[in-house]
């Protein structure tokens, strides 16, 4: 990674609410993640354990390069890792839909690292397409309830990882899921009814 | 509406946030206790309060709705942990609950399996050891049962604080889903899957195995046939359940299929109360919704312990009351008064379903008052004697509409001039179409035909079609095309694509929605393409050990896992068309052949697979068949059962729909004879009364005796007829002799057979007893025409690509080509002198007649113009005949050099018996020159399609009548 260790930078800087280090942070936790996505297809084949629940802690080190340990940077990271990993499983689904929608062979069509994201899509294909539009709704609504949702559902965060991500106490993490989760399944109830 | 807000309405987030707090608020109180706390916060404000009665409302249903990360979490890495060395996981199907299910591959087996995971630790902290022993207890008592209604387990362990149980993984649907997609069930439909899940449970009950937990989430729908799942896991996790059911003090289990007993909590549990759930789903099924519903499990209890459901009869106008008193009756609250096992209900509503509905409407009171009891009886009475008036008077004016099971109507699909049905029409998998290749103005197309409708829809582009076959989702359409392709089209018309040579009578079935298999009459077997293109694999090989001849007539079963098809053998039946059934399981994984079992059954090929059972058509054509098929192993097992019996004719292909419908083709064997027809075309039979089906007549040298190849249900042989004292005789008694000549004399003759497994050229004297001898093997060999010395044989072979010349030296026992093209180049014929060489060729693009010498190539001259095929020489060596659509032609030759053709004229019309399917010349010329010997049709060839609606029930009740 030539940029190895500025992830910490971007990441003290886009919490600071600078956009345009958000963007640079998230590139960079997005192509991480999807290396990464591919190696451990590598390793699971060559007969190792398939530890994908480590994959975003993983970039996390392999970004931060021991630059920091500092835990808010950590949170950071992990929050903008959720995002990423939410954006790669959406595109993921929709190829994955649209391959299913013209009759061609998915398995096919599916790199390596598809291969390792498939693990965790099949049938939920279409209903990711459908939550991340009624997640983007839900945000003009209520953007910390779309976060916690992100974290928890897209990052694997636990309660306390998305509490420091997001700067709030497990709490209202606690309430805001709860919440959300109520508006969102409204909403995919009215919204792909059959 | 409250939830599409505008991007950057601050009003909308204003009103959320103080839903949400109030939501929030709500959420920590007790349930009784919330809609007060909301009435008294949110004022007068009327959309505000909707607003967060639907969030509480919606949180109530939440369940496990995005609780699991869409992160391959802490699970699957554990999971994968403790399986590693046999299985990999592939994905998560569903999660809910205690128990999460992922796909995976069977490593050890190379198959798919289903694996149940229950993660110990989050169910109790402690006893984790005992609790898991006593759960795989149970499962392994399970694990005994093997029924092709139960689905089987594989394997089951513990490890890294996991539980879990592998079955196969299976493609379908559950009953819940289904239901929730269609509603209620045709009463066809709903008897078919209860009897399924009957007998199931009866083989399960018998090794006292009660499932204890059945309802339409554990009924997994594959081809219309139920599994029941998870049986007797129910007991295994209420050892897991016993921590958590006292912790949070619900109730554990399914209560609107929880019968009476079990509601209590009895430890004495049955068969019967499998019976009470059984009778609670086949309500489901009929009515649409389940026999109780109330807002809280606790209600819906309350009702099953104090309530009988209203009949179903009375809400379902459709089902006889006969049927609703069967399931009345398995619902009973007190167990002795339901039916004692799971046979007994299976009986009764096999009963119900024959018995005329007619009857029903006096047997009414009665029954509203059985189904009724304890509550508002008289009302019940009056409203199901309307209602089940109503039902009667529905059934006989809707005659094709869900009623108390549908005689099955039989009728012959009406031709339509110019769509005419060709070859092997299939049905949609749905019933409500036919798709066939069906002649069209210019050649054969494919057409799109509704059952009940006398309109054909051709598909543009699809010229030259020959043979069909839909794909399993009914989206798609394959078939073959006269110039050899295998063609994928939409049944809109929409996207086709060609996915590579195949031979043109070649027959194809989608092995899944993504797959094709196609045999090959040739020395390959079976093939497998994707669907979406590609190179094809092959299968099966020709197994020379066990003297195959061709694997055809593939079908895919269960879901793709397995090809049933028919293995014809040299020595394997009466005719061609019958072989041996094998099976072959169809591995992803596989690049090799694989090797195929037999079934031991002669049949001329399965068509579908139906509720377990193997459908095929008999080896007399003259029935359906039926045998059970276990879809896991692949074996057949018990005694085939006829279940449609032709009288007349035979049956040809038959294809079976989901919803019921059997079409088949009901063939007549091509009626014809052979007739000598004068100059003027005028004809006369060579045998008084003589029909059948004949092809390729060839005359003696003296005129006085015919040789033919006759088709009888013995297969096709060659057969004598002397014109002098009007006799006829066999002479080849192989079944596989094809286009016969005679030979240098009058005393033998050569043709066309694979008698020995090798396409080959045979010569067997007529008269006298010498052996048949082969005289050259040649794959793909046909149509053979003597030389004038005996020596040398030319024919027409074919393996890929187009049809060229051979040489056959017999006494060499070689061949060699003499007219080998980018064009099709058959029906050698050789001048009486043996010095020119006659023969059809397509090199313009259309078939014409060609002259050259030979042996030794010259000059090439174009004999007919605007069309010309099956030349034959008169016995003078100055014309050549042939024919050009529908007329019969003669071309004088000059008898000079260079020869050229010095005119060309219409002998007669010609209505007689051509070319097809397989090109050879079908007359031959008398040795006056004059008169011909053809084959006339003496009656329409055509064969009839037949569709059978509402086949199932039948079907059902004849194997059901069948021995077990």
């Amino acid at each position: 990674m030539t940029e190895t260790g500025a992830v910490t930078t971007w990441l003290r800087r886009a919490a600071g609410g600078d956009v345009e280090a958000f963007d640079r942070a998230f590139s960079m936790v997005y192509a991480e993640l999807r290396t990464l996505a591919r190696s451990q297809l590598r390793r699971e084949m060559v007969g190792h354990t398939l530890e994908t629940g480590a994959l975003v802690h993983e970039a996390y080190l392999r970004l931060s390069d021991g630059a920091s340990n500092d835990f808010e940077d950590r949170s950071h990271f992990l929050a903008i890792a959720a995002s990423a990993m939410r954006r790669i499983l959406v595109e993921h689904a929709r190829r994955t839909n649209a391959a299913k929608r013209g009759g061609g062979d998915i398995a096919v069509n599916l790199d390596a690292a598809d291969a390792v994201l498939a693990v965790v899509l099949d049938d939920r294909g279409t209903s990711l397409v459908d939550l991340d539009e009624a997640l983007q709704l839900l945000s003009t609504l209520h953007e910390r309830q779309a976060k916690v949702i992100e974290c928890r559902f897209f990052g694997g965060l636990t309660e306390e990882e998305t509490a420091a991500a997001l700067g709030v106490a497990p709490r209202t993490v606690k309430r805001d899921w709860a919440a959300a989760r109520a508006w969102l399944y409204r909403y995919m109830q009215s919204h792909t009814a059959q | 509406m409250t939830d599409t807000p505008m991007d950057d309405n601050p009003q909308a987030r204003q009103r959320y946030s103080r839903a949400t707090a109030l939501v929030d608020d709500a959420l920590d109180l007790p349930v009784a206790e919330r809609d007060a706390y909301v009435m008294a916060h949110s004022g007068d404000d009327a959309a505000l309060r909707a607003e967060v009665r639907s969030l509480l409302l919606a949180h109530a249903s939440l369940g496990g709705f995005l609780e699991a990360s869409v992160l391959p979490d802490a699970l699957i890495a554990r999971l994968q942990d403790s399986i590693g060395d046999r299985y990999r996981l592939v994905s998560r199907i569903a999660s809910g609950g205690m128990a999460t299910v992922y796909r995976a591959d069977d490593l050890r087996h190379a198959r798919p399996v289903a694996i149940k995971v229950f993660a110990l630790d989050t169910v109790s902290g402690s006893g984790g050891v005992a609790t898991a022993e006593r759960f795989l207890d149970e499962i392994r008592v399970t694990a005994r049962l093997q029924h092709p209604n139960i689905m089987p387990l594989f394997d089951s362990g513990a490890a890294n604080g996991l539980l879990y149980y592998v079955m196969p993984f299976v493609g379908g649907e559950s009953l819940r889903a289904y239901l929730q997609r269609t509603g209620a069930l045709s009463v066809d439909q709903a008897l078919g899957i209860a009897r399924g899940i009957a007998n199931g449970l009866e083989h399960a009950h018998a090794s006292g195995i009660v499932h204890r937990d059945l309802k339409p989430e554990n009924i997994l729908l594959r081809d219309g046939q139920p599994l029941i799942c998870d049986f007797g896991i129910a007991l295994a996790t209420a050892t897991l359940d016993a921590v958590r059911a006292t912790e949070s003090g619900t109730i554990v289990g399914t209560p609107q299929y929880m019968s009476p007993e079990q509601a209590v909590g009895s430890a004495q549990l049955d068969a019967r109360t499998d019976v009470y759930a059984l009778g609670a789903m086949l309500y489901e099924m009929l009515v649409g919704d389940p026999p109780f519903s109330a807002s809280t499990p606790q209600r819906i209890l309350a009702k099953v312990l104090s309530e009988a459901p209203t009949a179903v009869s009375v809400l379902q106008p459709t089902v006889s009351v006969a049927m609703s008193d069967v399931i009345a009756r398995a619902m009973q609250r007190q167990a002795p008064d339901r039916y004692p096992s799971a046979r007994a209900m299976h009986d009764a509503l096999i009963a119900a379903a024959v018995a005329p509905p007619v009857i029903a409407a006096s047997t009414i009171p009665v029954a509203a008052a059985i189904s009724s009891t304890g509550r508002g009886s008289s009302r019940f009475v009056a409203a199901a004697t309307v209602l089940a008036g109503i039902a009667v008077v529905a059934w006989m004016a809707r005659p094709h509409e869900a009623a108390p099971v549908m005689p099955a109507a039989r009728f012959a699909v009406a031709p339509i001039p110019d769509a005419a049905i060709g070859r092997a029409p299939t049905l949609t998998p749905d019933g409500a179409a036919l798709v066939y290749a069906g002649a069209a103005e210019l050649g054969r197309k494919v057409f799109v035909r509704r059952v009940n409708e006398l309109e054909a829809r051709a598909l543009d582009g699809t010229h030259g079609a020959l043979a069909t076959a839909v794909s399993p989702d009914g989206r798609r359409i394959a078939f073959t095309t006269s110039d050899d392709r295998l063609v994928r089209i939409g049944v809109d018309g929409s996207d086709m694509t060609d996915l590579g040579s195949v031979f043109r009578y070649t027959n194809t079935t989608w092995l899944t929605d993504s797959a094709i298999v196609f045999d090959s009459p040739g020395e390959r077997g079976l093939s497998l393409v994707s669907a979406s293109g590609g190179a094809a694999r092959v299968i099966t090989q020709i197994d020379s050990a066990r003297h195959d001849t061709a694997h055809l007539l593939p079908l895919a079963v269960s879901d793709g896992r397995f090809i049933v098809f028919t293995v014809l053998r040299n020595r394997s039946g009466p005719s061609v068309q019958v072989g041996e059934l094998c099976v072959v399981r169809v591995r992803d994984a596989d690049r090799a052949p694989a090797a195929y079992t037999a079934l031991h059954i002669m049949a001329r090929g399965a068509f579908a697979y139906v509720d377990g059972w193997l459908l095929y058509v008999r080896a007399d054509a003259r029935a359906l068949m039926a045998i059970r098929f276990d879809p896991e192993r692949g074996e057949v097992t018990g005694e085939p059962v006829p279940v449609l019996e032709q009288e007349g004719g035979g049956i040809d292909k038959a294809t079976f729909a989901r919803n019921g419908t059997l079409l088949y083709s009901r063939f007549v064997l091509p009626s014809n004879a052979p007739v000598i027809v004068d100059s003027s075309g005028a004809a006369t039979p060579i045998r008084a009364g003589l029909s059948g089906a004949f092809m390729n007549p060839r005359v003696s040298r003296d005129g006085r005796r015919i040789i033919v190849q006759r088709v009888t249900t013995q297969g096709s042989d060659a057969w004598l007829y002397d014109l002098d004292n009007g006799t006829e005789r066999r002479v080849t008694t192989v079944g596989t002799a094809l286009s016969p000549a005679w030979g240098a004399d009058d005393h033998g003759i050569v043709y066309l057979s694979s008698q020995d497994g090798r396409d080959a050229l045979w010569a067997t004297p007529v008269d006298g007893d010498g052996p048949a001898h082969r005289i050259v093997a040649s794959p793909g060999a046909f149509a053979a025409s003597p030389s004038h010395d005996a020596n040398v044989l030319l024919f027409q072979r074919r393996v890929d690509g187009p049809w060229s010349i051979w040489r056959a030296d017999i006494a060499a026992g070689s061949a060699r080509p003499v007219l080998q093209a980018a064009h099709d180049a058959f029906m050698p014929t050789l001048s009486p002198d043996g010095k020119w060489l006659a023969w059809a060729a397509s090199e313009t693009g259309k078939y014409e007649v060609y002259l050259r010498p030979f042996p030794e190539p010259g000059t090439t001259v174009q004999v007919s113009v605007d069309g010309g095929t099956e030349p034959a020489w008169a016995p003078d060596g100055h014309t050549i005949f042939y024919r050009a659509d529908r007329r019969m032609m003669a071309a004088t030759i000059s008898a000079t050099e260079p020869r050229a053709v010095t005119r060309r004229r219409q002998l007669f019309t010609d209505t007689f018996d051509g070319d097809m399917p397989m090109p050879h010349r079908n007359y031959d010329v008398m040795p006056d020159g004059r008169r011909f010997v053809m084959i006339a049709p003496t009656q329409s060839r055509a064969p009839e399609t037949i569709v059978v609606l509402n086949w199932l029930a039948e079907f059902q009740n004849k194997v059901a009548a069948a021995p077990h």
